[in-house]
């Protein structure tokens, strides 16, 4: 009975970490700034990197 | 007390610091431009409300994409009370953003940092004057010591009072264009001064461009025909550089009266020191010669010595106490095997290099906040610019050291779009303190007479390999575009013990905080892949799914001669994090540290294990590297090439170390 026990958390515990690891990095910091609404255009990026700007065309 | 307030100023002043003493929260702090590209949000003492971090600006109208937070700060938040901080020495220099809020309302507190500086300088401000020619408090403080942080606390309660803005005559012809446009905006909603509005628009803010998008046409013709005007009258003048030139010599007036030299100019010690730190040719060897240092003392000197205290504490006492907890609850073999060899195993493995991970924090702390790595950007200015680039770009990457998200997020404050973009590029090959619990396995077991000095030429490898890719990129899909670089150095300063505390734990305290999460989860996933196969569970460690995985990939890897599963499965966890392939290796080789070092002996010579962490060093980028470099990019494209440079350069320069050194002899 221990052992299962035991083995529930670690296990339900790693997968729960792993999970919340892959969603912050996904979301990245903005996701958690209370201010993101004040960036230029979205919170993730201020410039909007595509090919027409960068290659200046 | 429900109140927001917002802390705006230059560059530099010590806004994070003032941030900090009036918060008690602790944010990074970093004695050189461009520290707050974010904002941060912090509850003030004496439950006063909130106070708001922005970036540093030098005017409101932004250049890089950091600056343009301020602008949509004010535009949308037009009553918020602004706390306005300004280094006392470069008084002058720092009230073009004062003068600038002042106009927008006087619900502003002067904050004159940094008085000890600046009458170290035989600078000194007489603030009553200068709070009654601006009509708003002036308060001097060291935000560093946090002295005169009381009076801030009740300057901001008598904030609310005044609001009248201040009205700078700007000639009769911008006086007209002003009024014009101010009528346009009359039926603009909220308490948004539409005098402030429209100064800004003609001095050519393009956030507030932006906002009055609506009207654009009608104000766009106004600015225009004001603009013709005033060339008409006074010369080639654009309205921007007229309405700066009126502030100007409103400045000057002020300072003329407040301000009181009493010391003759002198070469000062920072000067004196710059003289040789940033000497074109004793520059790059001191640098050099600093980061040897900082080896030493995180490998040599104290960085082993404690880990191996800490590794005698966690295998002799720590495991063997789980085992006899272990045998008292008589828990299955199962889980007995995931909580020894997963878990105290994985995790225990990367917690060993803790010490190395303080040590090597503290160090780039001390140089950061002793004013000193603002000089390396001056220093790599001429390396920088030959590839293409500037100084400011190594800002970011020097910050990629401690972790590669931030560095990432810290090329905002750099102007020009494709520098920033090929700076982000650029940032995975700075080898981030993740990696640091590897090359200390590695080192340890073989080369323990050299260990400083292969951590540097790690470290040196990766910044070369940055800066070819940077000159590939300017020389050949950004070529057209040209860079500049303004870089305000810092006074040197003797580093704050408490600040040197902070940002150590701060930083430190995120590896053991990723060592009880995901390295955790990682390292019982991976104890799960070796203790699970084809053949069921309980299989030998070669039959293993982890095995068969790493099958696969080994062959790739046989021509940099470490062509083992082993090695190929620490690989591909890595992806998850760097420090996840020590976990991984640990496990695999299902031994204590002690023991897996002479382990590793068996699989690895001093040749190949160099070049194993030369391709952990440029391999792939950890996973929040490759999410944040997304999303900073917005390009899938930018970042899949970031990837594949990254493998690409891994495996070339691997393949040519082995080779070399086979060529050479050494094994």
């Amino acid at each position: 009975m221990i052992s299962w026990v035991i083995g529930i958390v670690i296990f339900g515990y790693a997968a729960w970490t792993l999970i919340q690891h892959a969603r912050k990095s996904y979301k990245g910091k903005c996701a958690a700034c209370e201010l993101r609404k004040y960036c230029e255009e979205d919170c993730e990026s201020p410039n909007n990197y595509n090919d027409k700007n960068l290659l200046g065309k | 007390m429900n109140a927001t307030f917002a802390l705006i100023g230059n560059p530099n002043t010590g806004k994070t610091s003032l941030f900090n003493a009036l918060t008690g929260s602790y944010q990074y702090v970093g004695n050189w431009s461009g520290v707050t590209v974010e904002k941060k949000v912090g509850t003030l003492h004496h439950n006063m409300g909130t106070l708001v971090d922005l970036p540093g600006i030098y005017t409101m109208n932004p250049i890089s994409a950091d600056e343009a937070v301020v602008s949509n700060y004010l535009l949308e938040e037009p009553t918020t009370p602004v706390l306005n901080i300004i280094d006392t020495s470069q008084l002058k220099r720092n009230l073009h953003v004062t003068i600038q809020l002042l106009e927008r309302n006087r619900n502003v507190l002067l904050c004159l940092n940094m008085i000890d500086v600046a009458n170290e300088r035989g600078i000194y401000v007489d603030n009553n004057r200068l709070s009654s020619l601006l009509n708003i408090d002036v308060t001097p403080i060291i935000a560093r010591k946090e002295q005169g942080i009381d009076n801030i606390f009740h300057g901001l309660n008598q904030l609310h009072k005044s609001t009248t803005p201040l009205v700078l005559y700007y000639g009769s012809i911008v006086e007209k264009g002003i009024t014009s446009i101010e009528k346009k905006l009359s039926d603009l909603n909220g308490d948004i001064n539409t005098r402030w509005l429209a100064i800004q628009y003609l001095q050519g803010n393009r956030q507030i461009e932006n906002k009055l998008s609506s009207s654009n046409c009608e104000i766009a013709k106004i600015r225009d025909d004001t603009e013709k005007q005033l060339q008409f009258k006074e010369g080639n003048i654009t309205l921007a550089y007229h309405i700066m030139n009126v502030r100007e010599t409103f400045i000057q007036s002020i300072v003329d009266q407040v301000i009181t030299i009493k010391k003759e100019p002198k070469v000062f010690m920072s000067e004196k020191i710059d003289q040789i730190v940033t000497n074109k040719f004793l520059g790059i060897p001191i640098f050099l010669f600093l980061m040897y240092m900082i080896f030493m003392v995180t490998f040599n000197w104290i960085g082993f010595p404690l880990s191996d205290l800490l590794d005698v504490f966690l295998t002799d006492m720590v495991a063997v106490w789980f085992e006899n907890v272990l045998a008292i609850l008589q828990v299955n073999p199962f889980i007995e095997s995931v909580i020894l060899e997963g878990i105290i195993g994985g995790v225990g493995g990367v917690l060993v290099f803790t010490p190395q991970i303080f040590i090597l924090f503290f160090c780039l702390s001390l140089l950061e906040d002793s004013g000193y790595m603002a000089r390396i950007t001056v220093v790599m200015d001429r390396f920088m610019q030959a590839m293409g680039l500037n100084g400011k770009a190594f800002i970011p990457l020097i910050i990629g050291f401690g972790c590669n998200v931030p560095g990432i997020m810290a090329a905002r404050s750099i102007e020009q779009e494709r520098d920033r973009l090929i700076t982000m590029v650029m940032l995975p090959f700075m080898s981030c303190s993740a990696r640091l619990p590897v090359y200390a396995l590695f080192i340890s077991v073989f080369f323990k007479e050299n260990q400083a000095l292969i951590a540097l030429s790690l470290y040196v490898l990766g910044i070369v390999i940055a800066l070819l890719l940077a000159k590939i990129l300017t020389s050949t899909t950004f070529k057209k575009e040209k860079s500049l670089f303004i870089m305000e150095l810092p006074p040197y300063r003797m580093p704050q013990w408490r600040t040197l505390w902070r940002a150590t734990w701060e930083k430190g305290k995120g590896f053991i905080r990723k060592a009880g999460t995901f390295i955790f989860g990682g390292s019982v996933i991976i104890w799960l892949l070796t203790y699970m196969g084809p053949g069921g569970i309980d299989v030998p460690m070669d039959e293993s799914y982890l095995a068969q995985i790493g099958a696969y990939i080994a062959p790739f890897l046989a021509p940099l001669g470490f062509g083992t599963w082993q090695a190929a499965s620490s690989l591909l966890t890595g992806f998850l994090a760097k420090e996840v392939v020590v976990s991984t290796m640990s496990i695999i080789y299902a031994a204590p540290e002690v023991q897996m070092q002479g382990l590793l002996a068996e699989y690895f010579s001093p040749l190949t294990a160099y070049g194993f962490m030369t391709f952990i060093l440029l391999y792939v980028p950890c996973l929040a590297t490759v999410a944040v470099m997304k999303q900073e990019t917005h390009s899938i494209k930018w970042t899949m090439f970031a990837i594949l440079y990254g493998l690409v350069m891994a495996y070339i320069v691997t393949f040519l170390i082995i080779q070399c050194g086979r060529i050479l002899g050494i094994a």
